[in-house]
């Protein structure tokens, strides 16, 4: 099996995946019409929405009004709400969230974009230089924390060795109060940008080749091309980038876990650490649930606001 | 006729069928779910499968089913968890400072009545440091098991490299800082070896502020009592940071818990403050003589406080149950079996008698180590926090140590707001302060 075509297969077909999914919501008033038989088939899946998230999300809103009390769980109406906007640490957890989510965006569409173009360079044995930044995509975050813990290290870490080489003075990393979660971070980033970088390069690579010919007939310069040519075209891809991403910030806990668990002191506490240690750790399953049901709002609206644009997006097509 | 002949011949079949079965499920042995965590590293998971195995194949009327359970927060969790859902596990091994958790939940029994039942336990024979968190109003709820106290480890090797008498490690917080600056090794600005480590971190902290003449919780049975701010606590603290900034023997920053092993098997620093649980993998993997101290004293002289899990019998599961895991409790803190479990894990035996008894007697004179945390208890008090949100308050204390140890605040300030924090949860958790 030769390497290079495979991939190429692979992101062809990501991204025909993508197009078939904005196409199927036209399918539904189709859907609508034949009425029973489509319920008899969506029935299945169904089911499963129900069980594993419907019947979460009423659970988790109806947990998020009531408080312990010795072993009971009692209704307390709003408190737990107004406990959570009292806490000394939530601003700080908020602030760290947002961090992620608007750096997370900006690396994910730029970032992403970039590797992008360059990935999608007609070098021969192109596969060689695409296999590292895609290949991080299959490692487990766990994983990979675990390796980047001993590159952070500061005694006896990668980072400090090579600073010292150089003469240049130690960096605390993780353990320092203003490097730590942008040292974080930057393990999110390492992990995540191929993955961006995928459903750029899916999009590229469908771009009307037409287009970009006549243009250079013009003379048209590299960064008009980007400018507008390319950024115009591929904005569908940039909206979804630009969702997933944020979704994905958010959800990030495995390498808090193995890098920091949220220290020093609340540091790198994000959303859904918080909601973690206040559920299994401190046990106020009710704080905890009225944190996952603001972070559920956040992300709803996010998912609707793409869900109405990608109709549109298919509109005007 | 014929009909109602067939019906009785029915009847008699199912009720004898019921008798049968019934009387065959009551000779089938009682099998008991068992909670248990893995807090330090090492294999200890196989340890603890293997006694049950031992366990189960000399008893034949209970089985016990060991579940591992993840490290200490996640086996609470689930434990807690079945607790609320009427399912509890029958015995588990939990946090000794859970107690007052558990309590609240109604969800552990006392065990007096089984310390003195016809299968007794002698519970003073168990270290008083350790049953401190194991009782509260009058009545023991757990019986020690992985228990530990933080230790003074140090290179030898590197105390004959700078001329330190290698068996004689600091004794004093003044001797530390002195012995601390003569083992730190500079190549131009940077240090390539530290003199000491002490991690940012609730539990390490708590030691030195009762060398400084303060338990930060309360020594009897008060689950409302948190002491922060007071001047004895902040002096910790502030000698802390001195190590760091005035004295530098210490790196500065955040010193996690868990990089110290690391660190002091790579020789960038010789002496680290850690668990006894530490010790079986220190022992295999340093590099160099391992020695063992007592934690320096301070103006108040030796002090430590311990840690570590006891077994607990779960409410709601019955009197059988109940009467079967004490059978199990008894037979793994048998002086024999719980020093083997010391020798494999590192734990101080809880118990003098297991001291006595091989194979732990013959160790312990072999691994002359293995006694330092053992003679150490006689310094030793309550581990703190043993309150009312006591994971909270653990957490709180910590990132105030955190706070001090990055520079983001002094001492005093880190302190007085994670007072006033303490005190908000132990006022929402029905404590009344006087103030």
């Amino acid at each position: 099996m030769k390497s290079a075509p495979t991939q190429f297969d692979v992101k062809q077909s990501q991204g025909e995946g993508r197009v078939q999914v904005t196409r199927s919501f036209t399918l539904q008033s189709a859907v609508h019409s034949s009425g029973a038989v489509a319920y008899v088939f969506l029935l299945p899946s169904l089911v499963f929405l129900a069980v594993f998230t419907l019947w979460p999300i009423v659970s988790v809103i109806w947990s998020s009004f009531r408080a312990r009390q010795g072993r009971e769980q009692v209704f307390v109406a709003l408190q737990n709400y107004e406990r959570l906007f009292t806490d000394p640490i939530i601003q700080q957890v908020l602030k760290n969230t947002l961090f992620y989510v608007t750096a997370g965006v900006g690396f994910a569409v730029i970032g992403g974009l970039l590797l992008a173009l360059l990935l999608n360079q007609g070098l021969r044995n192109i596969g060689f230089f695409r296999f590292p930044f895609l290949a991080t995509i299959a490692l487990p975050m766990v994983s990979v924390a675990s390796i980047w813990l001993f590159l952070y290290s500061p005694r006896v870490g990668l980072f400090n060795e090579i600073l010292a080489g150089l003469g240049l003075p130690l960096s605390n990393w993780l353990n320092g109060r203003e490097l730590a979660l942008p040292a974080l971070f930057v393990v999110y980033l390492w992990k995540q940008l191929g993955y961006f970088a995928l459903f750029y390069l899916a999009a590229l690579q469908a771009l009307p080749v037409d287009v970009l010919e006549a243009a250079k007939l013009d003379g048209i310069t590299l960064w008009q091309q980007l400018r507008f040519i390319i950024w115009p075209l591929v904005s569908p891809t940039t909206y979804f980038v630009s969702t997933i991403s944020v979704l994905g910030a958010l959800q990030q806990i495995d390498h808090v876990f193995v890098l920091t668990t949220g220290g020093p002191n609340n540091a790198t506490n994000m959303s859904l650490f918080y909601v973690y240690e206040q559920g299994f750790k401190y046990f106020n399953i009710g704080t905890a649930s009225a944190m996952t049901v603001i972070l559920l709002a956040v992300l709803m609206t996010m998912a609707i606001l793409q869900f109405v644009y990608l109709e549109r997006r298919v509109h005007y097509d | 006729m014929s009909k109602d002949s067939v019906m009785y011949k029915l009847v008699v079949i199912v009720i004898s069928i019921l008798l049968v079965t019934g009387g065959a499920s009551a000779q089938e042995p009682i099998t008991l779910q068992f909670f248990y965590p893995v807090g330090v590293a090492g294999p200890l998971a196989q340890a603890i499968d293997g006694y049950v195995v031992e366990f189960n194949a000399t008893h034949d009327d209970i089985q016990v089913e060991p579940i591992f359970t993840g490290n200490y927060t996640e086996n609470m969790a689930r434990a807690q968890a079945a607790i609320m859902s009427g399912q509890p596990p029958d015995v588990a091994i939990l946090l000794s400072t859970d107690l007052y958790t558990l309590v609240d939940m109604e969800g552990v029994i006392p065990l007096d009545d089984y310390i003195n039942s016809d299968e007794p336990l002698d519970i003073d024979d168990f270290f008083d440091a350790f049953m401190s968190n194991s009782t509260s109003a009058g009545q023991v709820w757990g019986i020690p098991w992985q228990r530990s106290t933080p230790i003074l480890y140090y290179n030898k090797d590197a105390f004959i490299e700078v001329g330190l008498d290698p068996e004689t490690p600091p004794a004093t917080w003044d001797e530390l800082v002195e012995f601390g600056k003569q083992l730190v090794v500079r190549d131009g600005d940077k240090v390539t070896r530290w003199g000491f480590e002490a991690a940012a971190q609730f539990w390490t902290y708590a030691n030195f502020a009762i060398q400084a003449g303060q338990h930060l919780g309360s020594l009897g049975d008060d689950p409302c009592a948190v002491y922060l701010d007071t001047p004895e606590a902040i002096e910790a603290l502030t000698f802390l940071r001195s190590l760091q900034v005035e004295h530098e023997i210490m790196p500065d920053g955040d010193l996690p818990w868990r990089t110290l092993p690391a660190d002091f098997i790579a020789g960038a620093t010789a002496m680290i403050i850690h668990s006894t649980g530490s010790l079986s993998s220190l022992l295999a993997d340093v590099p160099f003589e391992l020695g063992t101290g007592f934690l320096p004293g301070g103006s108040a002289g030796y002090g430590a406080n311990v840690g570590g899990g006891n077994f607990y019998i779960m409410a709601d599961i019955g009197e059988e149950r109940q009467d079967a895991a004490w059978t199990f409790i008894n037979w793994m803190v048998r002086p024999e079996q719980i020093g083997q479990w010391g020798i494999d894990s590192g734990y101080v035996a809880p118990r003098a008698a297991a001291w006595e008894t091989e194979p732990l007697k013959s160790y312990a004179a072999e691994v002359p180590q293995a006694s330092t945390a053992r003679f150490q208890l006689e310094y030793a008090v309550k581990e703190f926090p043993a309150t009312i949100a006591g994971p909270e308050i653990a957490q709180i204390t910590q990132q105030a140590v955190q706070a001090v140890y990055t520079g983001q605040l002094t001492p005093e300030e880190a302190l007085q707001s994670a007072q006033e924090r303490s005190n908000e949860l132990l006022v929402r958790g029905g404590c009344e302060l006087d103030d």
